[in-house]
């Protein structure tokens, strides 16, 4: 996405192109477009809670995560421990808390790598040298094969558990999904009249993939990278388990069930806690995924079209265009009609 | 087959479709319905075939030869469908299944809707295939085979196999190029006369209606806003958006001389 | 308006002999040939009409005369330049001209708003002339009064049109705002490629009308063999009639007939023309 915002045409000292509707002002038009929806409201609440707790958990948890009490293991809920104590005696609440910035970072990272890798591949696969896409495209399906837990194995043995595994695992595998997803949306995108006609204007194949194809791809990759991110948060868990993940001693979701899992027939409380928090969030990013893919696609979101509209109109009034459009038809009407029919077009004014 | 038409409205989500629309045809006679894209009218037809969105709203009265449309229960409005009624839609691509044969799909409607022989199937198939002009050997080939005529020729075969009793065709030559929309209009044309039923026929383009129907209405904005007949609305249209249509369709036609061209 | 006899000014555009072959994709067919031994002219400030049914060839001969094919024979020259692949001549063409779909919505991105699709040609220009393809602080000054500029000349309204996006136009709005995409550039040469055929019938009027004031301002400017030459496929006759000056008919990829517009409208030699003048009368 970012170089479809470094191309856009800059008026000198004018505010912008028309229809340019500022990042902040069109991520709010997004967010109020997911916030509508209830699964929406529910994905962004979980979200911001998660981010919330990362960060407070830096500084503070209720129990210090190293503090632990050989004489209170195994401690059903009380006051002094709100989700009880695992054996160690340790806070199940404390670790959860500071499990989670361990599992937003590895999210964040696979999403990233997994972001970037799929559109590298996808790049090569619409290219036009037919050698290259043809490749890619074997080399892609040859690669999915590779099982993401082999994988981490296989890094595990220079590397040792550690992030950096599940990061680079998480997002080889995902990547190499996502270009096989994107693919055909791109190719789509790539044939259609409107990237000829860039190309016939001289435009580049590289401006040409980050202008159009990726904004054409992005409800895809909105979907696939939250499903990436919820699928990452459930392969740490796998791969600490395995002994391959997070290491001991850094406290994440995936150590926290890890720990109490042998013990699940006893006290099956703590195994409960870690996997409500796993649950939520992974059915949050998914939902998420297809919240932001109904909000920020123009095509799909008439409120995001018309906020637009109202920013462009606001911008040209300032100017002087209105004597450009003095020779008009009639049948423009149309519309205007349908920006302000647009489900709402009205109160996109108000935020 | 009469269809009757009585205060047909349809809204979608608050949103009126359709705005008290009384429309008739007769037994055996040919109406058109002509309108601007978005004026409704493939909704007409989506009404009278029970197959409106499910999100819609429908009021008013649908008569198919005194059976009423709205409200009847999926099955037996499965029933009439393909049997005593035949649709044939815009765009052939789409409308045939691309996995499947001409013959296949031909006889789709006939195992569907009567219990007959092998044989009795095959006869009917190729009687059919032939009445619209398709060789017999293309009906073992797939719909992208075949030239966007013959595929609407097979699409109407599928439709008319069952020797419906009311026809509604919607938009059935806009996908099609000059020649072939000629050549499928007069067939479709011919092959209703033949078999006595009733044609309701869609479409944005006088040129064509003028071809069909004897009788049409003018559907703007999900309102009728002119009826009469065919030639007389040609002449002198009452109405705004039937003067839009007819000039249109003057416009971009030759006159009968062929010799009518003006420069700019 | 026409172009008189007496001033015979050289082709901006010609084509000789050209034949494209399409590779067969089922086994056992035969190769045939799209576009067969076509010679083609188009003088500057003409608009030719390329008639014939789908399959004729006609949009394999437009892309072809652009360049955007390579012919598997035969040449095509631009202003009396062999037009070959990546030669001067090609870059002077593709420059000089810009093209027209039939599908409106295809040819308009989505996700980009009125106002960006039909700026992307001239800020293309703009980067080449420059020089700098990855400029950031690129000169947009007076983007937006070109666009709206633009949008007038095709009857739009700058105001309502720039900023909205193609799914809130209706069919016949959004193919005027893909010819002033392709006008914005100020083209040598126009395609258009059944630019009526998607749209309803009332709006291929609109569109038609949006054609020719294009043509009769090109044909005003002081240097008339400096006006913009059009080509417009077709598979109407009645649909070109009042705007194309030279019709040429394809059948199965060979020209069958080609004349001034009059001459094939009051005596048309081939029966398959006949077929077409009767098949466009109301």
């Amino acid at each position: 996405m970012s170089c479809e915002h470094a191309d856009r045409p800059r008026l000198g000292s004018k505010a912008a192109f028309p229809g340019r509707l500022g990042f902040f002002g069109r991520m709010r038009v997004v967010l109020a477009s997911m916030w509508r929806k209830a699964s929406g409201r529910y994905s962004l609440i979980v979200l911001a809670v998660w981010i919330l707790v990362s960060l407070v958990s830096r500084f503070w948890t209720p129990v210090p995560i190293w503090t632990t009490d050989g004489y209170r293991i195994w401690r059903a809920p009380s006051r002094d421990h709100l989700l009880g104590t695992d054996g160690t005696g340790a806070d199940i609440l404390s670790w959860l808390m500071a499990g989670s910035a361990t599992n937003l970072a590895i999210s964040f990272l696979a999403v990233i790598l997994s972001g970037v890798l799929g559109l590298l591949l996808v790049m090569a696969m619409v290219s036009h040298r037919s050698g290259v896409s043809q490749t890619v495209v074997v080399l892609v399906d040859a690669l999915i094969s590779l099982p993401t837990v082999l994988l981490a194995l296989i890094l595990a043995v220079p590397l040792g558990p550690s992030i950096a595994v599940v990061v680079v695992a998480c997002g080889f595998g995902y990547g190499l999904n996502l270009a096989r997803i994107v693919r055909p949306q791109a190719l789509l995108a790539a044939e259609s009249d409107y990237v000829q006609s860039a190309r016939h204007s001289g435009v580049g194949s590289f401006r040409i993939f980050c202008t159009h194809l990726v904004p054409n791809v992005i409800p895809v990759l909105c979907v696939q990278l939250s499903m990436s991110a919820g699928t990452s948060v459930l392969a740490e868990a796998g791969l600490t388990y395995l002994g391959v993940g997070v290491p001991a001693g850094l406290p994440s979701w995936g150590h926290s069930l890890t720990t109490s899992v042998k013990f699940i027939n006893v006290f099956p409380l703590t195994v409960l806690w870690p996997g409500l928090v796993v649950t939520m969030v992974v059915v949050a990013l998914n939902l998420f995924g297809d919240a932001l893919r109904d909000a920020i696609d123009p095509v799909a979101n008439p409120r995001l079209r018309a906020a637009v509209a109202a920013a462009g109109r606001s911008a040209l009034r300032s100017e002087e265009y209105q004597e450009a459009s003095a020779q008009l038809d009639d049948s423009d009407h149309h519309v205007d009609n349908a920006i302000h029919a647009g489900e709402g077009g009205n109160d996109v004014a108000e935020y | 087959m009469s269809l009757s038409i009585d205060g047909l409205s349809l809204s979608i989500n608050g949103r009126t479709i359709l705005d008290r629309v009384n429309l008739r045809v007769a037994d055996g006679q040919r109406v058109g319905l002509i309108g601007s894209s978005g004026s409704g009218k493939s909704m007409i037809a989506r009404s009278v075939l029970g197959t409106a969105p499910l999100t819609a709203s429908l009021s008013g009265s649908i008569l198919v030869d005194g059976l009423q449309i709205l409200g009847s229960d999926d099955r037996s409005l499965a029933d009439l469908r393909g049997s005593r009624m035949g649709m044939i839609f815009q765009n052939p691509s789409t409308a045939l299944n691309p996995v499947k044969k001409v013959y296949s799909q031909v006889e789709l409607p006939l195992r569907r809707h009567y219990r007959l022989s092998a044989q009795e199937r095959r006869r009917r198939v190729m009687e059919i295939l032939q009445r619209v002009g398709l060789d017999a050997d293309l009906a073992g080939s797939y719909p992208h085979e075949l030239s966007g005529g013959q595929q609407q020729r097979a699409a109407i075969a599928t439709a008319l196999v069952t020797k419906p009793r009311l026809i509604l065709a919607d938009e059935p030559t806009t996908a099609l190029d000059a020649i072939t929309q000629r050549q499928i209009v007069d067939l479709l044309v011919s092959l209703v006369d033949q078999s006595g039923a009733s044609l309701l026929f869609i479409t944005h383009d006088f040129s064509v209606l003028a071809r069909v129907a004897d009788y049409c209405y003018i559907l703007d904005a999900g309102r009728l806003v002119e009826s009469g007949q065919t030639q007389s609305i040609l002449r002198d249209p009452s109405s705004p958006q039937g003067r839009t249509l007819v000039r249109a369709a003057r416009e971009l036609t030759l006159s009968a001389d062929g010799g009518k061209h003006e420069a700019d | 308006m026409r172009l008189t006899d007496d001033a015979p000014a050289d082709p901006i555009l010609t084509g000789k002999g050209l034949t494209k072959v399409y590779a067969s994709t089922g086994s056992g067919m035969a190769r045939k040939a799209a576009v067969d031994g076509i010679d083609v002219s188009l003088l500057p400030g003409e608009c030719l009409a390329i008639i014939g049914e789908s399959g004729s060839g006609k949009t394999t001969l437009s892309r072809l005369l652009l360049g955007q094919l390579r012919p598997d024979a035969g040449q095509v020259a631009y202003e009396g330049r062999p037009v070959l692949h990546g030669s001067q001549a090609a870059k002077a063409l593709a420059r000089d001209s810009a093209l027209v779909f039939q599908n409106p919505f295809a040819s308009l991105d989505p996700r980009w708003t009125i106002g960006r699709s039909v700026a992307e040609p001239l800020l293309a220009a703009r980067r080449r002339g420059s020089g700098h393809l990855w400029h950031r602080r690129q000169d947009g000054t007076g983007l937006a009064d070109q666009v709206a500029k633009v949008l007038s000349a095709v009857q739009l309204d700058p105001d309502r049109l720039m900023t909205a996006y193609p799914s809130d136009l209706s069919g016949g709005q959004a193919q005027r705002a893909a010819i002033a995409r392709a006008l914005i550039v100020k083209p040598r040469i126009l395609l258009a490629d059944e630019p009526m055929s998607a749209v309803d019938v009332s709006a291929r009027v609109g569109i038609l009308h949006t054609l020719q004031s294009i043509m009769a301002q090109s044909r005003q400017q002081a240097d008339p063999s400096n006006g913009m030459s059009m080509i417009i496929i077709s598979h109407d006759l009645g649909v070109v009639q009042h705007i194309a000056d030279r019709v040429m008919v394809l059948v199965r990829g060979k020209v069958v007939e080609e004349g001034p517009v009059n001459a094939i409208l009051n005596h048309p030699k081939q029966s398959y023309t006949r077929q077409l003048l009767a098949a466009a009368t109301l």
